[in-house]
Formats: C-alpha cells, structure tokens, sequence
C-alpha cells in the first residue's frame, strides 16, 4: 500500500524502499514514547506516516503532485529528521563510529538510539551492574570526540 | 584529568543524570562561560551522530529483512512495472480477472449448474407457441417483481430465480 502510494505519487520503486524503512524507524520511535497510543489500525499509522514522509519530500523537491490515496489516513506531526540533512559535521561522527570497538558502539546506540536502560545494557554486554556500564559508556564518548576533533 | 571530569558533568547534564542542584549550578556556570557552552554542543552533535549512526543500522537491517523476504519468495528477479516501481498493472489485474471470470464460467457450466437461462427461454418459447403471447423475460435484470396474474400481453416480466420460474410455469401452463 506504502509502495503504491509513492509510486503513484511521482516516486519510484527505489524511495518507496526508501521512505517505507524510514517510517519503520518513525514507528519504532514512536513506540519508544511512553505517551504514545496507536489508535488505528497499524497498517493506517505505517501508511499515514509514508505518506506524511513522501508529501514533506516532494515539497523539499518543490514538487506539486495531486495526492493520489489508497486507504483512510491520520494526519501526524512528525519531527523534522536532523539527521537527513545534509551535515559534514555528522557524517564525520558517523564514520568515528565505525572505527570505534564493537562493544562502545553497542552501548552508544543502546542507549542513545534505542534508549536502553542502563542495567539493560549492563546486563545485555556482561557488565557488573549499571554503574560500571554507564562509566563505560562516558568513555566511549570521549573516545568518539578524540576521533572526531 | 579535569578535562575528564569536565567531559563527564556534561555527559551527565545531557542524560539527565545530575540532581536539581547540581543541575542548577551546571546552567548557571554554562550561562557565564562560553567554552563550557561549546563543549556542550559538541556532545550534543557527537550524540545526534550516535542516533544517526543507530538509524543508517537499522534502515540497513530492514534492507537486508525486505532482500531476505523477496529471494526466500523465488522472486529474485522481481522488476517493479510502474514507473521502474513495482506492484500495480492494470492490464495485468484485468487480464487475470478474465481468465479467472472464464475459468469459473467453464467450470460452472460443465458441472450443469447453470441451465437456468435456458430454461427461461425454452420457456418463454413455450409460451409463444402455446398461449399466443409473448412476455419478455428479462432474467438479469430485477426492477420489481410483477404477480403473474397481471400480467398482459406485450408486458414484461421479471424472474429472479429458480423459485420465480417456477411460479410463472404452474400459473401460464
């Protein structure tokens, strides 16, 4: 449904991919939010948030397209994604990270992206308890801003 | 050193761990100190990285999920049709329909559970021939259901169904 909606609206196989993986992300997001409640079908929240995603691309594009639906949808705030936009400065953080150990970067994005608890990760990477976890996760970032600066 | 315990009050800011005073005293210093604000942004930056960094992996493991879930289907050589997209073709979904349409009609027909046009024009002949009138059997088509008893000539009549013919039989026979 997600893929016929932007191919119908000017897209193509290639960023309906695209936009269908980003509102995955949106979606887990979402589901981090303890104040969030779905309250329609998963299928419309997925589509209502391709759709959101694809109108704010095609206006980025100055793209005027008449809307072309497949299915009921909600009108949903999104946040601005900072991190699509073009940005040396992240991209060189980025690449730090590859070269950082494995599990630095599992404790980064446990907690930065997934948004773990820190006796989760603990647990998780087979450390002692949280505190010892969160110490090495502050030296997992000055780790990173060593690489970076 | 310093700059160690310096790095780690920030990291601690931007988590949320410090307690309200501690926090209080944190701002009130980064309102004054322009250096202490920068390094704050920095980490800030290092940290909108790290979630950068968490989405690029997980938009690579939908990829490798969708890739997995396409060849584990044998479509391997799956080409999108619209506009170099895949999915919807007209003509395709028309063309299926009707040879789908004709299967079925086929089917239907061979097993004899569809004699029921004839028999309304057999006996529509019937009743040519028999009675000298002529009724127009519309079969398909239901506007409204005429009592037979009414029914004139040159008037047309409606049957439904089955049970409709066979009312119109007992009473014109």
């Amino acid at each position: 449904m997600a893929k016929y909606f932007i191919i119908k609206n000017s897209g193509n196989f290639q960023e309906a991919q695209d936009t269908f993986q980003d509102a995955v992300i949106v979606l887990y997001e979402k589901t981090k939010d303890s104040d969030f409640k779905l309250s329609c079908t998963l299928k419309t929240f997925i589509y209502s948030i391709v759709r959101n995603l694809w109108l704010k691309a095609l206006s980025k594009r100055q793209k005027r397209v008449d809307v072309v639906d497949f299915e009921k949808f909600y009108t949903l705030e999104i946040n601005e994604d900072q991190s699509k936009k073009e940005d040396k400065q992240l991209d060189k953080i980025t690449e730090a990270i590859k070269t950082l150990g494995e599990k630095c970067r599992k404790i980064l994005i446990g907690f930065y992206f997934e948004q773990k608890k820190m006796t989760q990760i603990a647990e998780e990477l087979g450390y002692t308890n949280a505190a010892n976890a969160k110490n090495q996760k502050y030296k997992c970032m000055q780790q990173l801003k060593k690489l970076v600066n | 050193m310093e700059n160690q315990e310096l790095d780690i009050r920030i990291l601690r800011y931007l988590n949320s761990e410090m307690t309200a005073s501690e926090k209080a005293a944190f701002e009130e210093r980064l309102n004054l100190d322009v250096a202490l604000k920068q390094k704050v942004a920095a980490y800030k930056k290092l940290e909108e990285g790290v979630k950068k960094y968490g989405k690029k992996q997980m938009k690579a493991d939908l990829l490798a999920a969708q890739t997995a879930v396409i060849t584990s289907k044998g479509l391997e050589n799956y080409k999108p049709s619209i506009n170099g997209g895949g999915g919807f073709n007209i003509f395709s979904f028309l063309a299926k329909i009707l040879v789908l349409g004709a299967i079925i009609s086929s089917v239907l027909v061979y097993i004899n559970k569809v004699p029921f046009e004839h028999e309304i024009i057999n006996t529509i002949h019937k009743k040519m021939h028999s009675y000298d009138t002529l009724f127009e059997v519309k079969y398909d088509t239901v506007w409204h259901t005429v009592p037979s008893q009414k029914v004139n000539k040159g008037d047309t009549v409606i049957i439904r169904n089955q049970k409709e013919l066979e009312q119109f039989k007992n009473e014109y026979q």
